[in-house]
């Protein structure tokens, strides 16, 4: 072995433990020989100085440590338990939010929802009459009423029963007797009748009016007067309810549809006797009449 | 050397069987050989018998969670070196929190005067805190709990040449403080 001033303390310390072989003890001599500093070093050196060990430091708790360790239950439990709070947390949340968005889509969807039964039409409001768009067959009754915040709230009471009950069960006659109508025979072009329950303008004067408007190309005061006048009074009607509103269109889809529920024949004729009329009353058939009528005069 | 209260640990250790499987039984011997062992080493090292008695609990519980992967012959070696690495990580946690604390420096220890009216236990005990670290924890792990120099090199990750001429300064200068 090679000694030399790095490695040269080991070597003492083994000298003195006596842990070296022959070779390395004559080694090491001949090196002390040559460094006798390192030989005083040796001689101080005392191999049986020792410290005590100090008896009075005891561990006490032996037994509450076992048992504290083997009863111990294993890290992942605890890990997972910490966690649980978080995961249940993060769970309540989340039902909470579907559960928001599936009320709000049922809330949307009840709108449009297809009325199948009569029983199950309730009450709702409807912005604009004229919202309402045709109706289905099989006496199935759609009504969507898009929300025009314009035009003021109309609320139309689609439950027949409640009608029925109101009205104590209508028969024809009655529907024709209330609302001033007559058969399809009895009713001729020339009347032109708008049949309005509470319409104080008469079809004569209304059609002259028509005629000053369209000649003059002005818009009477009076006329927007009567026609306010009219507006209000279709408001109550359809207010009313169907029997008191048959010539307007806005109020002809309500009948049609409630009639299409009742589905009786004579219900029915009395719908196409409005759709005739619809259909006869044009501009065109207006402006006609009143060159022909002028060039008569 | 490594007698606890009339029990050869030494030979215990010997005579183990050579199951990997740790048991409790062989737990609680582990615990009854070796835990003063350790306190004493940890105590005197931190000068705090709180902080020894923690890192003491630490180790063993780290030694149960680590059951199936220490080997039996192998408990001592690795309970001292758990030991030491979480006294080291305390040390160094102190000494930042403290800023000034030197670890050769404890609570004062230099100011201790030895009197002549203590014993060679005591006397030693007090030259004891004067000593270096490294060399201290060289002369403890032989003198106290019979390590070789192999496994004083292993315990404290430093080379066997190391260990001799820790242990023989340490004695030199051990001799030295007493003769002054």
């Amino acid at each position: 072995m090679k000694i030399t001033k790095e490695n040269i303390e080991a070597i003492l310390f083994d000298y003195a433990e006596g842990n070296l072989t022959e070779a390395e003890r004559k080694e090491a001599e001949a090196y002390l020989d040559l460094h006798p500093e390192y030989r005083e070093m040796l001689s101080m050196y005392d191999p049986n100085i020792t410290i005590e060990k100090p008896l009075d430091i005891v561990y006490t708790d032996k037994d509450e440590l076992f048992s504290m360790v083997t009863a111990k239950k294993p890290t992942k439990i605890i890990f997972i338990s910490r966690y649980v709070k978080w995961v249940s947390g993060v769970a309540a949340v989340m039902l909470l939010f579907f559960a928001i968005k599936t009320f709000y889509n049922l809330q949307n969807t009840q709108e449009n929802t297809p009325i199948s039964k009569v029983n199950q039409i309730n009450e709702r409001e409807i912005k604009d009459i004229n919202d309402l768009k045709d109706f289905s067959q099989d006496n199935k009754l759609i009504a969507t009423a898009k929300n025009n915040k314009k035009t003021p709230v109309i609320s139309v009471n689609t439950d027949i029963t409640e009608m029925k009950s109101d009205t104590e069960e209508i028969s024809f006659e009655e529907l024709l007797a209330d609302n001033d109508i007559n058969t399809a025979e009895e009713v001729s072009d020339e009347e032109d009748k708008v049949l309005l329950a509470d319409n104080s303008i008469s079809t004569a004067q209304k059609e002259q009016e028509r005629k000053t408007t369209y000649e003059n190309n002005t818009v009477n005061e009076e006329h927007l007067a009567a026609n306010n006048n009219r507006k209000s009074a279709k408001e109550e009607l359809i207010r009313k309810g169907v029997n008191s509103a048959l010539n307007i269109q806005p109020m002809q889809a309500a009948i049609e549809g409630i009639a299409k529920v009742v589905s009786s024949p004579k219900t029915k004729k009395i719908i196409n006797l409005f759709n005739e009329r619809r259909n006869r009353k044009t501009k065109t058939v207006y402006s006609e009449k009143i060159t022909a009528e002028t060039s008569n005069v | 050397m490594g007698e606890v209260r009339g029990f050869n640990s030494v030979a215990w250790g010997k005579n183990m069987h050579n199951s990997k499987q740790m048991t409790e039984k062989d737990y609680k011997q582990h615990i009854n050989c070796y835990s003063d062992d350790i306190l004493r080493y940890l105590a005197k090292n931190l000068q705090d018998i709180d902080d020894a008695k923690d890192i003491l609990q630490d180790t063993f519980i780290a030694l149960w969670e680590n059951k199936n992967k220490v080997e039996q012959e192998k408990v001592k070696n690795w309970l001292f070196v758990t030991a030491h690495n979480r006294m080291l990580k305390l040390i160094r946690y102190k000494k930042i929190r403290q800023g000034t604390l030197s670890i050769d420096n404890l609570n004062g220890f230099d100011e201790i005067k030895i009197q002549n009216n203590y014993d060679t236990k005591q006397q030693l005990d007090v030259l004891l805190t004067k000593l270096p670290e490294t060399m201290k924890q060289c002369l403890m792990l032989k003198e106290w709990s019979g390590f070789s120099i192999k496994e004083i090199a292993q315990t404290l990750q430093i080379s066997e040449e190391n260990v001799k001429v820790n242990i023989f300064r340490a004695k030199l200068k051990l001799k030295t403080l007493r003769e002054n």
